[in-house]
C-alpha cells in the first residue's frame, strides 16, 4: 500500500497517541514514503507551534483580578437549569426574529446562500425541531445575512458555534430591536453561561448528526 | 494551600476564601493570557480576555461543581470570549488586521529579551500561517500544542464529542501544513 488516505487521515491523531490503530500505522509508516514525509511534517508543525513564545503577562495582573473580584459578588444558584424546551423557545424566538427581519427589511442575499433558505419552520413539535431550525438556518446563511453573527456560512465548523452565535445575536438584537421583549441581555448572558451542560452536549450532539448526514 | 488541588481551591473559594480564588488566578492566568493572546492577536486584549474569564468564573463560583479537569471550564469561558471578542472585531472591521501577522504586538511591552533572528522569523512564519486559520481551527490547535489537552479535554473545552476533535484537528493541522507550503514550506 503506497498510498492510504485512511492513514493520512489518521496521522494527526496518532502524532498525538490518541489513534486506535497505532500499531498499524507504525507499520505503515516504514512502508509508505509518502505518508513517513507527511508524518514528519506533521511532528514539524507541532513542534513549530509548541515553540511559539509564551506572551509576557504584566506582573499587575493577578492583583488587578483580585481588585475586580473584591467588587463581585459570586451569584447564587437562582437560575434554574436550562431545559431543552427553554432552548427551544429561545431559538423559536430567534426564527421569528429571523423571518420578520427578513421579510420586513429583505438584505442582499450573500454569494453561495440557496434560495430555498429562507424557509424555516417554527411548528416545531419536539427537540430535533429544534435543531433542524438550527440547521436551516445555517443552511440559509441567515445568521450572516441577518445578525451578521457568523464569520463563514461555508465554514465546516460552523454548526459547532452557531448555538452560541445565535444566542449572542440575540443578544446583540435585544440592544436595538423588539425582537425579544422577555429577555434582558443579562438574562441572555446568564443563559449562555448556563449552557454548558448537558443541554449543549445534545444540540451540538444532534447538528453533528445532521452535518453528517450532510 | 498551595498544594491544594484546583477543586479544592474553588471550594474554598466558595465559601468566601478570596486567597484561595487569588491562587487560582495565579496558577492559570499565564497560560490562559497566551491562549488569548494566540486567538486575539492583541496582548492588551488578550489580558481584558483573561480578566474577564476569571470575573465570570468568580460569578458563578457557587455554581461550579467538581468535575473532569479545572482546567476545561476554564478555558470553556475562555473559547467563549475568545470568540465573541473575534467577532465583534470583525463586525467593527478590524478582522484580521489585529492579527499577529505583521506583529504589530510582538514587541514587549514589559521588557522581553532579543531573540535570535532565525527564531524569530520562523515564529513569525509560524504565527502568519496560524493567523490565517479559522478561530475554530486556530484555538483547538492552541489547546493541543499548546495546552496540551488530550481529546478528553478538548471535547470538553469546545463541546463536542472527541471524534469530532480528531477530525478537527486532523483538518486544521492539515490546513496549516497547506499555509506553511503556501509560504515556501521551508519549515517543513
Amino acid at each position: 500500500m503506497n498510498r492510504s488516505p485512511h492513514v493520512l487521515d489518521e496521522l494527526s491523531a496518532y502524532v498525538d497517541g490518541e489513534s486506535n490503530c497505532a500499531d498499524q500505522i507504525a507499520r505503515h509508516l516504514q512502508s509508505c514514503p509518502e505518508c513517513a514525509r507527511r508524518h514528519v511534517e506533521l511532528l514539524k508543525i507541532s513542534s513549530h507551534v509548541k515553540a511559539l513564545e509564551s506572551t509576557e503577562v504584566h506582573p499587575a495582573f493577578v492583583t488587578r483580578v483580585m481588585a475586580h473580584v473584591t467588587e463581585t459578588q459570586p451569584a447564587h444558584r437562582w437560575l434554574p437549569r436550562l431545559s431543552i424546551r427553554l432552548v427551544a423557545a429561545l431559538c423559536g424566538t430567534i426564527l421569528v426574529a429571523a423571518a420578520s427581519w427578513h421579510w420586513v427589511s429583505p438584505a442582499p442575499t450573500p454569494a453561495g446562500v440557496r434560495p430555498e433558505a429562507q424557509r424555516v419552520n417554527l411548528a416545531w413539535q419536539d427537540d430535533a425541531m429544534v435543531v433542524e431550525a438550527l440547521s436551516q438556518l445555517m443552511d440559509a446563511g441567515l445568521p450572516v445575512d441577518v445578525f451578521g453573527a457568523l464569520d463563514d456560512p461555508m465554514d465546516a465548523d460552523v454548526p459547532i458555534v452557531a448555538l452560541d452565535s445565535v444566542i449572542e445575536s440575540l443578544a446583540d438584537s435585544s440592544a436595538g430591536e423588539d425582537v425579544v421583549d422577555p429577555f434582558t441581555q443579562d438574562d441572555l448572558i446568564d443563559v449562555m453561561d448556563a449552557l454548558t451542560g448537558d443541554d449543549v452536549q445534545l444540540l451540538n450532539n444532534l447538528l453533528e448528526i445532521h452535518e453528517n448526514e450532510v | 494551600m498551595r498544594d491544594l488541588d484546583d477543586w479544592a481551591l474553588v471550594a474554598r473559594a466558595q465559601s468566601g476564601d478570596s486567597d484561595a480564588f487569588a491562587l487560582l488566578v495565579h496558577r492559570y492566568h499565564a497560560p490562559l493570557i497566551h491562549f488569548c493572546y494566540r486567538m486575539a492577536g492583541s496582548r492588551q486584549d488578550a489580558e481584558d480576555i483573561a480578566q474577564e474569564v476569571f470575573l465570570r468564573l468568580y460569578r458563578y463560583l457557587n455554581r461550579l461543581n467538581p468535575q473532569a479537569k479545572f482546567s476545561t471550564v476554564l478555558f470553556g469561558i475562555a473559547r467563549n470570549l475568545t470568540l465573541n471578542y473575534l467577532r465583534d472585531m470583525k463586525r467593527r472591521g478590524r478582522g484580521r488586521s489585529i492579527s499577529l501577522e505583521g506583529q504589530p504586538e510582538l514587541e514587549s511591552t514589559y521588557g522581553r529579551p532579543a531573540h535570535d533572528a532565525r527564531l524569530k522569523e520562523i515564529e513569525s512564519q509560524v504565527e502568519a500561517a496560524m493567523a490565517k486559520l479559522s478561530p475554530e481551527h486556530r484555538m483547538i490547535i492552541l489547546l493541543r500544542e499548546m495546552q496540551g489537552m488530550d481529546y478528553d479535554g478538548i471535547a470538553e473545552v469546545l463541546q463536542c464529542r472527541k471524534g469530532t476533535v480528531k477530525s478537527r484537528l486532523a483538518r486544521a493541522r492539515e490546513h496549516l501544513r497547506i499555509l506553511l507550503i503556501e509560504q515556501g514550506g521551508e519549515l517543513l
